[in-house]
């Protein structure tokens, strides 16, 4: 407990492990099997020689210093049930019990000749006639540092259609760890799966190598567009642009990218389809080379920072750019409207002579379309950036980039495309005979909209990055 | 009015799901930062050609887990991954200047010296570089260098790593006030995505503030790490010794337990074993001191060693006095750090060896540093030496500097202390 360099690196003695784990880990692992209404769990505790120990010292209740047979017969007990208290498992989203049907107890020898514990417990659960989500949970020894495993697999009759976990474990039940230093130990204690009735085929890969298995947790499918492995053939290319433009898409229709604002702009400014394309192609273009900055930036400073605290910051950035120009867009507007009041025969001439005019009557017109627009696209959309880093990573680069671009395009013809329902909407609007003073101030209200939008973005990444108390 | 933009909390926490989504399957719901960090580096030397960059990254990640688990394992990890970083490209850069790092961690303080030297020569203005040195400096007892190494270092990049060193250094040299200066500056320059690394400095300013005596600001610091980052293992035993020099033994020992449950070190094991003693359960204390010399055995079998905290269990405890001495001697032979020094002296006296004692102790003492412990060691060494005059001023010193410093051997100080000045009174009478 002395102050030290410790800190840096010097806290810990240098032991060469003689568990493989180090001599003080606690390894744990369980083995999921769905079956025809039931669940069961093959549940393993492999204790290092130390914790082994201190299992051991415990349970030494005479002070022989070995374990008598009813000492042992205490242990397998009570270790169990003690053990399954803290194996959460929802089906469906009811909490059930798992409940301990067997259990042993070995203590095989470690380094040196001293004991370490293997305890293993079979445990099972009732299912539903059809189950569908299940969800297990391992709380036992948090914090201690161990092997985590957790697989899964079903039985006759079964499949899972999606899993977090692999099927195959990487350690044998505990009775075998890779030699490789490389590998580092898995740190998983949990598992979601859906369950599906038909033959089995399993979704999930046989070795949880892949490193981009987590994100089918996500249904992410764009991940799945560049993490295959296989050469790229000219139809895969061909559909992988089209799921990429498609899933664009969706995500623009999905919430966020300002269509609000994209439709108060475009209602306000008297806008038509020109501005309506103009605007979709910024939006491309700007989230396009976002995801591009962001993408790269993250991979080289990912040693650093962490990803997702950027985006409130950037977030912040582009709510800023909004109220910039919703509050600009109010005061021209505002301007324009008290000055069409008040000089409406001057006003008239000037129209006159302009012919017929639906530009914007505001000041900025075409440039603060553009800022709109870069305003839309600033934020990268996370899968999207998901996709440019797994493409990064598997040194699939080129490809990433252009799946980006697609996916930016089909984001952007969707703005597009409610843009102009904006427009015409609003031309059918403009024939409704209503209040003149109503018409004159709807362009203002609009732009107040659009300011008021990006003061809640900003306090709403404000709160996420920590300034502003607890947020939402 | 409703705007679709407004509904940001919900993409946010896509953004998160999503970004998770690339790190392998279920790291995600107790994920700690090291363990994301092993994660992404896996990733990168998991794909078709893995760089040597992607194994420096995973050679650092390594690193941070072992820090943050407690588990030496990790650093055997970060060797293998530098080694495979330098198999591909024997010059390249990032993997050299890790070297030393991991070599620190492994105790091969020598190996590091040599190694953080060949990174500084290709690269002299990396402030990196300048840490691994002062480290390596400092533990081999080399402190003028470590001073130069840790001032460059300040200059280059001033910030938590180099905070760290400069206050550590400040101390030793006793200057605890500015040491604990220093680490403030540590604590607001920690980074707030790195919640371990502000942890670990609000724990080292915690230790900085115990060592002057100052037992509310200590728990203060403690109470912080642990809101940074929940069951610190440093933390919980720093808080716990706070709460056993208060006298509020059932939360010290509930606070070690927790302690020793995350990462049974053997000084954290042993400060349990005195906390029960103190509370009068010589049972459990029994039990604890039993399991530190288990770890011992492990360590032993596995052929290394917990060296100097195992040392200083055993002379603590007057437990196996020749093993202590043993095992602070084979410490003293790659390491020259006072406290190094201070375990060899502590171990010599408690095995009767007390010229050899009284030198080391010199040694420990050789920068001025005004910690208790080290005066406690010194004033007892000196006593048997029969110099009471020294020994009563170094004893005085200790109680001075921290009255609470150690639950076991505070008041075996204070008796000594008493003792002496029992006999000096009597002598003084005996005169007149």
């Amino acid at each position: 407990m002395r102050p030290g360099l410790a800190a840096l690196a010097l806290a810990l003695p240098a032991v060469a492990a003689a568990h493989p784990l180090g001599n003080f880990t606690v390894n744990r692992y369980a083995a999921l099997r769905v079956e025809a209404r039931m669940l069961s769990v093959r549940y393993v505790v492999d204790m290092a020689e130390i914790p082994a120990y201190q299992e051991i010292a415990a349970l030494d209740r005479n002070r022989n210093g070995a374990l008598d047979p009813d000492e042992r017969d205490a242990y397998l007990g009570r270790a169990p049930g003690e053990l399954a208290r803290k194996l959460a498992l929802t089906v469906d989203g009811t909490a059930v019990t798992l409940a301990p049907r067997a259990q042993s107890l070995e203590l095989p020898a470690g380094a040196g000749g001293l004991p370490t514990l293997r305890l293993e417990v079979f445990l099972t659960a009732p299912l539903p006639e059809h189950p569908g989500a299940l969800e297990f949970r391992d709380r036992n020894f948090a914090g201690r540092a161990g092997w985590r495993e957790v697989v899964a697999e079903a039985g006759e009759g079964l499949a899972l259609a999606h899993s977090s976990v692999p099927r195959v474990d990487r350690s044998q039940a505990l009775r075998a760890y890779p030699a490789d230093l490389l590998q580092s130990p898995p740190q998983v204690s949990e598992a979601r799966l859906r369950i599906t009735s038909g033959s089995a085929a399993p979704l999930a890969p046989a070795t949880p190598a892949g490193a981009l298995v987590g994100a089918k947790r996500f249904g992410d499918r764009m991940t799945e567009l560049v993490s295959t492995s296989e050469p790229l053939g000219l139809g895969l290319v061909l559909t992988s642009l089209l799921v990429a433009a498609l899933l664009g898409a969706l995500h623009a229709l999905g919430p966020g990218h300002g269509k609000t604002i994209v439709g108060a702009y475009l209602i306000g400014a008297r806008g038509t389809a020109r501005h309506a394309l103009f605007l979709g192609l910024v939006v491309t273009a700007t989230h396009t080379l976002g995801v591009y900055l962001l993408g790269f930036a993250t991979w080289g400073a990912s040693a650093y920072v962490v990803p997702e605290r950027l985006f409130p910051w950037i977030s912040v950035l582009s709510g800023l750019l909004v109220v910039g120009i919703g509050a600009s867009l109010v005061r021209s507007r505002l301007e324009a409207a008290l000055g069409e009041h008040a000089g409406r025969h001057h006003h008239h001439d000037h129209d006159h002579g302009n012919g017929h005019s639906h530009l914007p009557p505001d000041a900025l017109g075409w440039r603060s379309l553009f800022a709109l627009g870069v305003s839309g696209g600033l934020l990268p959309c996370p899968s999207a950036l998901v996709v440019m880093l797994a493409a990064i990573s598997l040194g699939r680069i080129g490809f990433g980039l252009v799946l980006i671009v697609a996916f930016s395009a089909g984001l952007a013809g969707v703005l597009g495309a409610i843009g102009l329902v904006f427009v015409y909407a609003r031309s059918w609007f403009a024939r409704l005979p209503v209040d003149g003073r109503f018409a004159r101030y709807l362009p203002v209200a609009s732009a107040l909209v659009i300011s008021v939008a990006g003061l809640l973005i900003v306090a709403n990444a404000l709160s996420q990055t920590g300034l502003l108390g607890a947020g939402t | 009015m409703r705007s679709s933009r407004t509904r940001r909390p919900g993409r946010a926490l896509a953004a998160l799901l999503a970004l998770a989504g690339l790190l392998p399957a279920g790291a995600l719901a107790d994920a700690s930062p090291a363990d994301r960090e092993v994660a992404t580096a896996e990733q990168r030397v998991g794909g078709a050609s893995p760089s040597s960059d992607g194994y420096v990254a995973l050679a650092s990640a390594f690193m941070r887990k072992a820090r943050e688990s407690g588990d030496p394992g990790y650093y055997g990890r970060a060797q293998a991954a530098v080694a495979r970083a330098l198999l591909l490209d024997p010059d390249h850069y990032e993997a050299l200047r890790v070297v030393p790092w991991v070599r620190l961690g492994l105790h091969d303080f020598r190996g590091a010296l040599a190694a953080a030297e060949r990174a500084r020569v290709v690269e002299p203005d990396d402030w990196w570089n300048y840490g691994t040195l002062t480290d390596a400096y400092a533990e081999l007892g080399d402190y003028p260098h470590a001073v130069e190494a840790a001032q460059r270092m300040v200059d280059l990049r001033p910030g938590l790593p180099s905070y760290t060193r400069a206050a550590y250094l400040r101390a030793l040299y006793g200057d605890r006030a500015g040491a604990i200066a220093i680490a403030k500056l540590a604590v607001e320059a920690a980074s707030p995505r790195d919640p371990e690394g502000r942890a670990w400095a609000l724990v080292h300013l915690g230790h900085e503030h115990f060592a002057a005596g100052d037992l509310v600001a200590a728990a203060r610091a403690y109470a912080r790490a642990l809101d940074v980052f929940p069951d610190y293992y440093l933390a919980l035993g720093g808080l716990g010794r706070v709460r056993a020099a208060e006298g509020r033994l059932r939360e010290a020992i509930d606070l070690y337990r927790r302690a020793v449950a995350h990462v049974p070190a053997p000084d954290l094991i042993a400060a349990l074993g005195d906390v029960y003693e103190a509370a009068g359960d010589a049972d459990q204390a029994e039990r604890q001191y039993a399991l530190v010399e288990y770890v011992g055995k492990v360590a032993e079998a596995v052929g290394t060693t917990y060296g100097r905290q195992l040392a200083l269990f055993y002379a603590d405890h007057d437990r196996h006095p020749e093993e202590a001495l043993r095992l602070a001697r084979l410490e003293a032979a790659g390491r020259g750090d006072i406290y190094t020094d201070d375990t060899l002296a502590w171990a010599c006296y408690k095995s009767g060896r007390l010229a050899e004692a009284a030198r080391a102790a010199h040694r420990a003492l050789r920068l001025g540093t005004e910690d208790a412990m080290l005066h406690y060691h010194a004033g007892a060494i000196a006593a048997a030496l029969g110099h009471e005059r020294i020994a009563a001023r170094h004893l005085r010193r200790a109680l001075g500097l921290n009255p609470h410093f150690d639950l076991r051997q505070a008041p075996r100080a204070r008796a000594a202390l008493a003792a002496l000045e029992r006999a000096a009174l009597a002598a003084r009478d005996g005169v007149r």
